[in-house]
């Protein structure tokens, strides 16, 4: 006993830290990469409604899946959607915080009313500005004198979408965008005026980058969002077109592999169109950050 | 002149402000209206009469809309609260600790979060399902215990805090876990509550996994339940029964957020950039 006491203590000692991250690794394992790693493998086979493997397809999920129109649709919307939402809502997102940047008595009320929207939750936006499109009792065609089927029409459907998606997340943006701006020190921006620099320059060479790591954050954050996008679409068109929107013109990635995979039973498609959603998704990370080095670089 | 300018601006601020939660403030409106104000094609921005109350009393009379806030605030707290633990344990574990494999665990944490979780949903739907969780509050919870993002902000934190401090309570016969428990985590309180509080608010405002563990009405979340009132012609509701339904489940986040709003930023910031 005397002997062993010692020992055990040593491995303990030895397997503590690790016992910490056993709950974590856990489900890191079970919720992240295992069903990573295992859609992955099964996105090369063929499998039946019932998941079970039939036989190795190789590539032919892939080829099916990106043979798909839908599919194509479903990738060019969700483009669309990205280029669309990110900038713009960060554009907007900062020229709030900058207005709202100096102190004063007000402040933390429209402070508040600039974030708010991070606040509501996507569920609730989408009734909102369901009710608000609604062609015959909805403010905007009264508002407008127009009477437009805005989420019902394939002309209008993605825009009303993006519309309301660049709403949502204004909030977000501005408020990060807002600790920025004060967390920078004062005496640099006084310094810079002093030295003339005003309006534009102020802008581009001292302000931006000072909050570019801010910028940073929120473009993959927003890109990483925007690429897995679905939940308007979900809401405002699936109920009504049993697909994504009139024609598929706001069908997304994530729409698309949920009406395949969820809605539907056809796991070949929906594993190999996850794996295409992540790898753009991952591009367009990449690229991003590739743009914010360069931009970073240059000052 | 220069006071009236700041007053000028101020309110000019103010009024951006308002014109920017017109949305929010539509929605209150429409929620006041009976539904023949609602359905009339001239424009109306206000309730006519004051005080009408009626769908608002509909909600809570014809729908379960206090069930479904209690399974969102369950889902929402819960989750928060092992997610912190979970997240903690991890991060104490990475800050504290100098052992085999330690970087290459840590790089499985990073990794995690260039992975965007709704990608997974089909697969991690079978596995709860598999193990028997639809329909049950830890399926509705489970994909939202872990995080990377707020192991790798909490060991952020927890590095800013010097070893000598551990040395010093082991050395007073503290255990690791003591110290962890009752000596790190108590004084990182700032931290641990704009995590929760950003987790809270994040996960009562989620939708799609909800949506696809629930199949029973008893167990909806708020989000969920909202979407499945329809304004649109047919509905058996009326628009203002929606908007009131909606009003009624954004009041506990937007308080939350007021109340807690700066911690929110402080804390995903405090690891995410300056880290």
């Amino acid at each position: 006993m005397e002997k062993k006491k010692p020992f055990m203590k040593k491995l303990f000692q030895w397997v503590e830290p690790y016992l910490y991250l056993i709950p974590a690794f856990l489900l890191l394992i079970m919720f992240t990469y295992l069903p990573f790693v295992k859609n992955a493998i099964l996105s090369f086979f063929t499998i039946d409604k019932y998941r079970n493997i039939k036989s190795f397809a190789g590539a032919a999920n892939y080829l099916r899946v990106l043979g798909d129109e839908k599919f194509r649709q479903a990738i060019g919307n969700t483009m669309i959607f990205v280029i669309t939402t990110v900038p713009i809502s960060i554009v907007i997102g900062f020229g709030l915080a900058l207005l709202a940047r100096r102190r004063t008595g007000t402040s933390s009320i429209y402070e508040a009313l600039y974030s708010m929207s991070m606040a509501m939750s996507v569920s609730v936006v989408a009734m909102i500005f369901q009710l608000a499109f609604n062609p015959s009792m909805g403010i905007v065609n009264k508002l407008l004198g127009v009477s437009i089927s805005w989420l019902r029409d394939p002309e209008t459907a993605l825009k009303t979408i993006i519309f309301i998606q660049i709403w949502a997340n204004v909030g977000y943006n501005f408020i990060f965008l807002l600790s920025a701006l004060r967390g920078m020190s004062e005496d640099v921006l006084e310094s810079a005026k002093l030295d003339g620099a005003t309006g534009i320059r102020l802008l581009s060479r001292i302000i931006i980058p000072m909050v570019s790591p801010t910028l940073l954050f929120l473009l993959m954050k927003d890109i990483a969002y925007a690429m897995t996008t679905c939940s308007f679409t979900l809401i405002l068109t699936y109920p009504v077109f049993h697909s994504g929107g009139p024609n598929g013109t706001t069908e997304t990635i994530m729409s698309y592999i949920y009406g395949k995979g969820i809605a539907g039973s056809n796991y070949n498609a929906a594993f190999a169109a996850t794996m295409v959603g992540f790898i753009l998704a991952a591009i367009m990370m990449m690229l991003s950050m590739i743009l914010e080095k360069r931009k970073v670089s240059y000052d | 002149m220069k006071k009236m300018k700041g007053i000028g601006y101020q309110f000019g601020c103010m009024l951006l402000g308002v014109v920017l939660m017109l949305p929010l403030l539509y929605a209150i409106s429409i929620s006041f209206m009976p539904q023949e104000e609602i359905l009339t094609t001239r424009l109306k921005f206000f309730p006519s009469t004051f005080g009408y109350l009626e769908n608002y009393k509909t909600v809570f009379a014809r729908t379960r809309v206090l069930r479904f806030m209690w399974n969102s605030f369950i889902v929402a707290f819960v989750s928060s609260c092992v997610r912190i633990l979970v997240a903690s344990l991890a991060a104490f574990s990475f800050a504290f600790f100098e052992y085999r494999g330690k970087n290459i665990l840590f790089l499985l944490v990073i990794g995690s979060m260039i992975i965007p979780a709704d990608v997974l949903v089909v697969q991690n739907y079978f596995t709860t399902a598999e193990l028997g969780l639809i329909d049950t509050y830890i399926g509705m919870m489970v994909v939202f215990f872990i995080s990377g993002m707020n192991i790798f902000v909490m060991r952020q934190n927890f590095m800013s805090y010097s070893r000598s401090l551990q040395d010093a309570a082991l050395v007073d016969g503290c255990s690791n876990f003591q110290f962890y428990w009752r000596i790190l985590m108590p004084s990182n309180v700032p931290v641990i509550t704009t995590v929760f509080i950003s987790s809270f608010v994040g996960t009562w405002n989620t939708y799609l996994w909800p949506l696809l563990v629930t199949n029973t009405d008893a167990m909806r979340t708020a989000q969920v339940a909202v979407t499945m009132l329809n304004v649109n012609e047919g509905s058996s509701f009326g628009a203002g029964v929606v908007m009131a339904a909606a009003v009624i489940i954004l009041i506990p986040s937007i308080l939350v957020f007021l109340i807690f709003q700066k911690k929110v930023v402080g804390g995903v910031m405090s690891g995410a950039v300056k880290g």
